[in-house]
């Protein structure tokens, strides 16, 4: 008896055992994606209250416009648009039969209430040149201008206004961009465990796909999952392992062992991002622009960019990345390593060392400097070989690491003094975005507040009427603040993007995002 | 109610216990029962007695040797190490083990084997320094709580419970995140989870110690509270709480590297063998010595004190059973 009872215990556990394993093996396709560590940290998937884009967003939301990887904008939710000739009013032609995942409407009317709830955003500024929005038709919306704004089409087309559904927000509340999301895009949010990953499921009734896909209809993988980690070796292990499909930006490190593997691919795609050392302008002894300048020139991009990153990538000597125009500042503007200079500034603002261990003092008081870096392990990095380079010129550089929401935090509070961070923006308009005085503590990193420097930033972002006065004014604001020492930038990095073998990728990858527009085109074998 | 359960099934093993030591001795030999009746008369004895136990002890004798060897290069850091510990030499980096740098170079070209030897001063730092405050801590409130009983006991004994309850990592992990990470921090950090094992252990012994007829005696003769308790009852309790902090030190040494491991301990660039292992994990496809040395320091150093406590604590139990 007791016998008979075991064997179908047995025999039950089996058949529980094979049920669970045919039901893993079911054909569902799941595409897994690692973000970049250096630019993890994911805090809401909501576009209205963003302050960081992440690699979800492109999956589950549609943007108005859409920019392809040439510069070029096409058509997206709107499927065409006009500028009148004075280029203050702006009509948009809606895509019809757009529908949320939560099956309510796209239409004029949520675009109205859109550009409105942008205004309380923290990106509001991207819609600071519209003065009203009109209704003409369901599926006609008119902007009309305060100004006109070369850049409308580039705001249009950002992450910070990719289209959420009006009735989800107004029935969920706060719980949106945490508990709930609710776009256009191909995917719909499924779950998302923070700081970890989001999983997303294929939205079947996708339908309008724009020119950068060669798929219109809904995506060919059922089930994206986007992670986030923390260390690179996890990335790097997880790729060859097989554990992730996708790695949105190999570790430099890891580039060379990647590429000798056969099952991964490495592509590049231009990249826009900046590392850049901020310090506190209202804080002594950062007041002094001399001593900014110093340390500016004390830090030593290409030995950075050879020895923590493998010589993968460029030195930054601007605070913009090098394929934007505005970015082609004369040389005499451009930031570069030279510590005998930097050593004879800093004697000139009257930090000497007397007594001769190597870091200076003034009024009895040795440079002590609090140098804070996010823990993630390329951060830390890059600031040991900074807090060595600025060692040499006499300073004496602390470094305390930070967890990403500590970090932001901190940085809201403005009691940094130094700090190694990265951004991710390929437009120029991100100096008013970190150099406004309205931004104080993040993400006015570097506390800059300066009458003359808001100043050229208004009429960069607001007095330009065409795409050339507008790369010259930023040009000046650009020069001005290069002069003003807020940061010493470090590093452009590239982005290689490691794909194992089983993906089928499009032959030209069209966006920035392989989340964005690609995904639809990207399939498993 | 719980309380009394607990006592009861206390003393059914004690009882169980004393059976047996008795039921032991039956067995055993008369030499064996004369030399314990010599140690009863000669108390002086009793230490080289254990002086001999310890010396058998082979393994302990093992784990003094390593943390002897430990303290000697935490101290002469300088003199053994054959490079600085924070000079980085970029075009060196990620070299391999070499007669030059023993251990290889990490991921600035940094000699790991200076770092090693000067991160043992901040493993023993870090250990002896926590170890003695939560000792300390522990001293004190664990007698106080014992000697004056009652009111004052129960509070500090819910205290001591819900300090307990808390596992030790993340209860320093709470304490590193509220005043920062830096060294020191972790210092006060693992003294604050660690000091609770300590208090009990002491409150233990006074307890059984202060009805002994000794004290009474004591206290007859006019000696007030703290002659007592400082010079009468501690004396006689704190050697298992010695005992435990041999132990405890091992602890706080792990304790210490995982905080640095997860970043918010000892921070860059202070050599912290966890830091070191962090750093190191990195690149354990690439330099695998920058992982792999610091590891096995720390995993020498916990196994040194940990012999070393087990030895002792052995010792000390045949003291208690006497």
């Amino acid at each position: 008896m007791k016998k008979l009872t075991i064997y179908l215990l047995l025999i039950v556990f089996l058949v529980a055992l094979t049920g669970t394993f045919s039901l893993a093996a079911s054909s569902e396709k799941e595409l897994v994606v690692v973000v970049d560590p250096a630019a993890k940290g994911t805090a809401t998937l909501n576009p209205l209250k963003l302050k960081w884009g992440t690699s979800a967003l492109y999956a589950l939301y549609d943007n108005l416009v859409e920019m392809g990887l040439d510069g070029k904008y096409y058509p997206a939710l709107a499927s065409s648009w006009e500028m009148s000739e004075d280029a203050m009013t702006w009509s948009f032609h809606l895509n019809k039969a757009v529908k949320f995942h939560d099956g309510s409407e796209f239409n004029a009317d949520v675009v109205k209430w859109f550009i409105e709830e942008m205004r309380e955003s923290p990106s509001d500024y991207m819609v600071q040149s519209i003065q009203s929005v009109t209704v003409e038709d369901p599926y006609t919306v008119i902007f009309h201008m305060e100004y006109p704004d070369p850049n409308l089409l580039y705001n249009l087309s950002s992450v910070f206004m990719k289209i959420p559904s009006k009735e989800a927000i107004e029935k969920y509340g706060d719980d949106f961009g945490i508990k709930y999301a609710v776009g256009t895009g191909p995917f719909i949010l499924d779950e998302w465990i923070m700081d970890d990953r989001v999983i997303l499921k294929k939205n079947p009734d996708y339908k309008w796909g724009t020119e950068l896909s060669e798929n219109k209809g809904p995506a060919k993988i059922d089930k994206l999952v986007i992670r986030e980690m923390k260390e690179e070796a996890t990335v790097f292990m997880e790729l060859t392992s097989g554990g992730v499909d996708i790695a949105e930006g190999i570790p430099a490190i890891f580039l060379e062992k990647i590429q000798e593997d056969e099952n991964i691919g490495v592509v590049e795609i231009p990249s826009a991002r900046l590392y850049y050392l901020a310090m506190n302008t209202q804080k002594e002894p950062y007041t002094d622009i001399k001593v900014r300048e110093a340390i500016c020139l004390a830090i030593n991009q290409e030995e950075i960019v050879e020895h923590v990153f493998m010589n993968v990538g460029k030195p930054a000597h601007s605070y913009l990345v090098d394929q934007l125009e505005e970015s082609k500042v004369p040389e005499e503007y451009k930031i570069r390593y030279d510590l005998d200079k930097a050593k004879e500034i800093m004697a000139e603002a009257g930090w000497k060392d007397t007594d001769g261990d190597g870091i200076l003092e003034k009024g009895g008081e040795k440079f002590v400097a609090n140098l804070w870096v996010e823990n993630i392990s390329v951060f830390r990095r890059v600031g040991e070989v900074a807090q060595e380079q600025l060692r040499k010129l006499g300073v004496d550089a602390k470094i305390t690491q930070y967890d990403s929401v500590t970090f932001k935090d901190k940085l809201t509070k403005g009691e940094q003094e130094l700090l190694i961070r990265l951004y991710g923006w390929d437009n120029a308009d991100i100096l008013e975005w970190y150099f406004n005085s309205k931004r104080m503590g993040y993400p006015n990193v570097a506390m800059w507040d300066d009458e003359k420097s808001d100043e050229l930033m208004d009429k960069a972002m607001t007095k330009a009427a065409t795409w050339e006065e507008r790369v010259e004014y930023f040009i000046d604001y650009h020069k001005y603040l290069l002069k003003q020492f807020p940061w010493a930038p470090i590093y452009l990095p590239p982005v290689n993007f490691g794909i194992r073998k089983e993906v089928i990728i499009p032959p030209v990858i069209s966006s920035t995002r392989l989340t964005g527009p690609p995904i639809l085109d990207i399939d498993i074998e | 109610m719980l309380i009394h359960v607990s006592a009861i099934i206390n003393l059914f093993i004690l009882k169980y216990n004393s059976e047996g030591v008795d039921r032991k001795n039956i067995g055993r030999k008369k030499k064996k029962l004369k030399l314990h009746e010599e140690k009863q008369y000669i108390p002086r004895n009793k230490n080289r007695i254990m002086f001999l136990k310890f010396k058998k002890n082979k393994m302990a004798i093992v784990g003094l040797i390593i943390i002897l060897l430990l303290i000697f290069t935490g101290v002469f850091s300088e003199f053994i190490a054959p490079h600085s510990y924070r000079e980085q030499n970029l075009p060196l980096k990620n070299q391999s083990p070499s007669p030059n740098f023993w251990f290889g170079t990490d991921e600035f070209g940094r000699c790991i084997f200076s770092r090693i030897v000067y991160g043992a001063r901040i493993s023993l730092k870090v250990g002896i320094i926590s170890t003695g405050i939560s000792v300390l801590i522990g001293i004190i409130i664990g007698s106080i709580s014992a000697y004056y009983g009652g009111f004052l006991d129960q509070i500090l004994i819910v205290l001591m419970d819900v300090m307990w309850a808390f596992p030790t990592i993340l209860l320093s992990l709470i304490i590193v995140a509220i005043i920062g990470a830096s060294l020191n921090s972790v210092i006060i950090a693992i003294a604050l989870s660690y000091w609770v094992q300590y208090a009990r252990l002491i409150r233990g012994q006074i307890l059984s110690l202060k009805n002994e007829l000794y004290i009474e005696v004591t206290r007859s003769l006019g000696a007030n509270d703290s002659t007592i308790l400082w010079k009468h009852l501690l004396p006689n309790a704190v050697i298992p709480v010695l005992v435990a902090a041999t132990l405890g030190m091992g602890n706080a040494i792990v304790l210490e590297a995982t905080l640095s491991f997860l970043g918010m301990g000892a921070q860059p660039p202070t050599p912290s063998w966890g830091s070191m292992l962090s750093n190191g994990r990195t690149y354990l496809f690439i330099a695998p010595w920058s992982a792999i040395f610091p590891g096995v320091a720390t995993i020498i150093t916990v196994l040194g004190f940990n012999l070393l406590g087990d030895g002792l604590r052995d010792i000390m139990d045949i003291k208690m059973k006497e």
